[in-house]
């Protein structure tokens, strides 16, 4: 079961973490949430189907992150710590590598900000389909949607955060 | 054509739900089209959106750092170690109770042996002590009585003649079986 496991951390971990990097704005507060969710799979492995790991940890993950979230939104003084948290934001966009090689660094940051300006569950199919490719029924499974509803929405999101995209970059121009 | 729900929908909501969604067919096959990988060049927004799904593909997941990979995978080590822990307590349990039913106390050899010199010191000591006794009685008679002097009262004359100890040999099977029981 532990070599089951190994796998599992290997495959998912480095989602787990784009996931909870593009909610949250705290790269460390990432980290926790996704070291939380794999010690969470080690207690809850023997009763997974083999296959439901996935779901079950962009799930885990999912709701670890929106409820972060609202926690953060609550502590209003704490959702104000911008400059730390940018900084943090702006030495993780530096570092991506080759993913945002073809975007540019200040696009890089307007693509997570608008990300995160999302709506549930706008953000999560965009993160999960577009950027993660994940299959439409995993991407079902893990947001309580059908198949259908899945395609729909993540075209809505898509095209919303097109939109944001090309007001921003009009906004610059301007 | 933009909308969205506040609440994810309900996968066990009835088929025909989904299609009240004005749009719905429209949108959903748009999707089937960009996801198709045709070429869209004819539909400048359907193209645009494409070119987004694959800008967003490009973005690499990160590598999980290794503290956290460590961390974790430690922590499925950890629920083994108490079982090998109750392993080894139950080893030398079992290995106690193997040596105790195997080596019963009547068995066991004298750790010490005592010699006839040793035995000989014990019953100096013993006498010593009796006889100190007897005198240490005699003289708190002597000095306490006259102090005791009561009218109506006369002490009674206390003979202290405490006997030598009559078995002395009685203790000395307690470390030598092999003495022979005392007369």
């Amino acid at each position: 079961m532990r070599q089951r496991f190994e796998q599992l951390v290997d495959a998912n971990g480095g989602r787990l973490l784009q996931l909870a990097r593009l909610i949250l704005r705290s790269a460390s507060d990432a980290e926790d949430i996704v070291q939380d969710s794999l010690i969470k799979l080690w207690s809850q492995l023997p009763s997974l189907e083999p296959g439901a790991e996935p779901a079950w940890l962009m799930t885990c993950t999912r709701n670890a992150c929106l409820d972060r979230l609202r926690t953060q939104r609550r502590q209003s003084g704490l959702l104000r710590q911008v400059h730390s948290v940018d900084r943090e934001l702006e030495s993780h966009v530096n570092d991506r590598g080759p993913a945002t090689n073809a975007l540019h660094q200040e696009q890089a940051r307007q693509l997570h900000d608008a990300i995160r300006a999302l709506p549930e569950p706008a953000r999560s199919l965009i993160i999960l389909r577009d950027i993660q490719d994940l299959d439409v029924a995993t991407v079902a499974e893990t947001l309580d949607l059908t198949p259908n509803q899945v395609k729909v929405y993540t075209f809505r999101a898509r095209r919303t955060l097109r939109r944001q995209l090309e007001e921003c970059s009009h906004e610059q121009v301007a | 054509m933009n909308k969205w729900p506040e609440q994810p929908r309900n996968a066990a909501a009835p088929p025909g739900a989904a299609f009240e969604d004005k749009g719905f067919e429209a949108d959903l096959a748009a999707e089937n089209r960009i996801e198709s990988g045709k070429d869209l060049s004819h539909d400048p927004e359907l193209s645009a959106d494409q070119s987004l799904r694959t800008s967003l593909g490009q973005i690499d997941a990160p590598r999980l750092p290794d503290e956290l990979r460590e961390a974790v995978i430690d922590h499925s080590r950890g629920p083994d170690r108490p079982w090998a822990w109750l392993a080894m307590a139950a080893a030398v349990v079992l290995s106690v109770i193997v040596v105790t039913v195997l080596d019963p106390l009547g068995q066991r050899a004298p750790s010490v042996e005592i010699t006839d010199q040793d035995w000989a010191q014990l019953t100096l000591a013993i006498e010593t002590l009796n006889a100190q006794g007897q005198q240490i009685a005699r003289t708190t008679q002597r000095q306490v009585s006259p102090h005791l002097v009561m009218p109506e009262f006369k002490m009674p004359s206390l003979q202290m003649q405490l006997d030598p100890l009559p078995y002395p040999d009685s203790f000395r099977r307690w470390f030598q079986p092999g003495v022979p029981q005392p007369r």
